[in-house]
């Protein structure tokens, strides 16, 4: 991929293989730590990349985290491409906004929260909740409170359950459609069953889940 | 309580398979500044371990590449391509106008001069457009502006020899012929201008002619009989006059080379200059001996034979 290249490249210029290589391997060395200041070799090396060329610390910022941002936002959107535009839009936002000019926490943390902020409005609205106000959404900069934190893992790990607890034809059928985009009439064909069985599958999938979305804003 | 958090705990945290109570702990430990930075350090860490599902990076990203670059409406097109774009249409720009000056440079000339310039061994007879006729020597040029008419002042520029017949105007026009040492200011007449090896003769043959010198306290001379004769050397800046035979320095229009008890050293320099050859000859001695009489200078050949016949040395040119 060229992003690896340009990023080799930059390596190469800033003088250091090792801190390159350093950004492939994922940081298992130092996640051993625990409770120190984790001011990781990655996040020096986007940083020092950013103050060489933006676009190519944005690109290797999305190199290394796009993969883990859509893994976890499909946790509470359950849709691959949902997932992926949420993603896409954080760092499109990040670039177009030049948010990395005055970042104070780790690009991580930014991200991490991007994603949780807006995969949760997603799903909120798509539960037809109301969504939190949007200054959440645009800025996620600011720092939560650790239950606000905690809110949004007791999200997906409700949705995650739910899904676990749907009758498994319907649970099926669901996750064909939304995990891998899969379209009705194709899914129809497979499980050799009517469009419309597919549809009253998938609607009821989504009202349950819907029930459980909603327990979770009550709390 | 100790609040320290492992790595495996938050993977439980993050998989639901922790206890309200190991859920207590990691929320007073949130609450502590900079763990935050490690659960998200964390988180990412899970993911990457147990990721849900794997997207396909590669065609995503030039997806949102492409996004950045072309479908932007918003006007917030990715800058540093936009400068680079950019600096590259100023550059377009700006070489623009540089060959455009240059062509206009390099053009004024053609457009406002005529360049004439002869060969060795070559004369060429002009008539100029105010009916001024110039007799170019061989290895010589001559610039004439293209609208000599509508100036205030007639000027041109020479170098090598020229013999000028310049015509009175009946407004009065000076006419002025300009070269490396000195300008010779004319209102109508006939003079010859020699201008070689630095050192630039004039000699008069009918009218009046003001000699000045190029160089800054140069001397001027006045010129006003028939074989009035003015030279000046630029090193020094001097005007030296003297009267002289005209038709010495004028018969070379006719071909042939005239000389009165001249030094044959300069016999041989002005047929070097004439034909653009060195000339060699195997007496020494004979350079400084006197010469006077006319030579034809139709044929190269023909001059040395006569001279070798004359001096009874050999002439020849240095190959």
């Amino acid at each position: 991929m060229v992003i690896k290249k340009k990023g080799k490249m930059l390596a190469e210029s800033i003088g250091s293989k090792a801190e390159y290589k350093r950004l492939q391997i994922s940081d298992d060395k130092t996640s051993e730590e625990v409770g120190g200041v984790l001011k990781t070799d990655n996040e020096l090396f986007l940083k020092e990349a950013f103050q060489k060329d933006e676009w190519l610390g944005c690109s290797l910022l999305f190199e290394h985290y796009y993969a883990p941002l859509c893994s976890h936002a499909i946790r509470y959107v359950y849709s691959r491409e949902y997932a992926e535009d949420i993603v896409a839009e954080v760092f499109k936002e990040f670039w177009q906004k030049k948010h990395f000019e005055n970042i104070t926490i780790s690009f991580r943390t930014y991200l991490y929260r991007a994603v949780r902020n807006r995969s949760l409005n997603h799903s909120r609205r798509e539960f037809k909740q109301s969504v939190v106000d949007e200054q959440d959404l645009t800025i996620p900069s600011s720092a939560l409170r650790p239950d606000e934190m905690m809110m949004y893992d007791q999200l997906y790990q409700k949705i995650q359950s739910g899904i676990d607890g749907l009758p498994p034809k319907c649970r099926k059928i669901f996750l064909m459609s939304r995990f891998e985009g899969k379209k009705l009439k194709e899914i129809a064909a497979l499980q050799n069953i009517s469009i419309r069985t597919v549809e009253t599958h998938i609607s009821k999938a989504l009202s349950i889940l819907r029930e459980v979305v909603k327990d979770n804003s009550q709390d | 309580m100790n609040t320290k958090i492992h790595k495996q705990l938050l993977f439980q945290y993050f998989s639901g398979n922790t206890t309200p109570l190991e859920n207590a702990r990691i929320e007073s430990w949130l609450g502590v500044e900079g763990n935050e930075e490690i659960f998200y350090r964390y988180l990412d860490d899970w993911e990457r371990e147990y990721p849900q599902y794997v997207p396909n990076k590669a065609v995503v990203f030039s997806k949102f590449e492409n996004q950045l670059y072309v479908k932007d409406t918003e006007g917030l097109t990715k800058q540093p391509k936009a400068i680079r774009l950019l600096l590259k249409r100023w550059w377009a720009l700006a070489a623009c106008v540089v060959f455009m000056m240059m062509g206009i440079y390099l053009s004024s000339d053609w457009i406002l001069y005529k360049n004439y310039s002869t060969e060795y061994g070559e004369t060429m007879t002009l008539m100029l457009d105010d009916k001024s006729q110039v007799v170019l020597n061989a290895n010589s040029e001559l610039r004439v502006p293209r609208w000599i008419n509508l100036a205030d002042e007639r000027e041109v520029w020479m170098d090598g020899e020229a013999f000028f017949k310049v015509s009175k105007k009946a407004n009065k026009r000076k006419f002025f012929v300009r070269t490396p040492d000195l300008t010779v200011e004319v209102l109508g007449t006939k003079f010859n201008v020699s201008s070689r090896h630095k050192v630039t003769k004039v000699v008069l043959q009918e009218g009046k002619v003001k000699v000045k010198s190029n160089s800054i306290n140069g001397e001027h001379a006045l010129l006003e009989e028939n074989g009035d004769y003015a030279e000046v050397d630029n090193k020094v800046g001097k005007i030296v006059t003297k009267k002289v035979d005209e038709s010495l320095y004028t018969t070379w229009q006719l071909k042939r080379l005239k000389f009165e008890n001249s030094e044959l050293k300069s016999v041989m320099q002005s047929i070097e200059d004439y034909y653009g050859v060195q000339l060699n000859t195997s007496d020494t001695n004979v350079v400084v001996r006197k010469f006077s009489g006319t030579l034809p200078n139709d044929d190269l050949e023909a001059i040395l034979k006569a001279l070798s016949n004359i001096y009874n040395t050999d002439f020849t040119v240095v190959k």
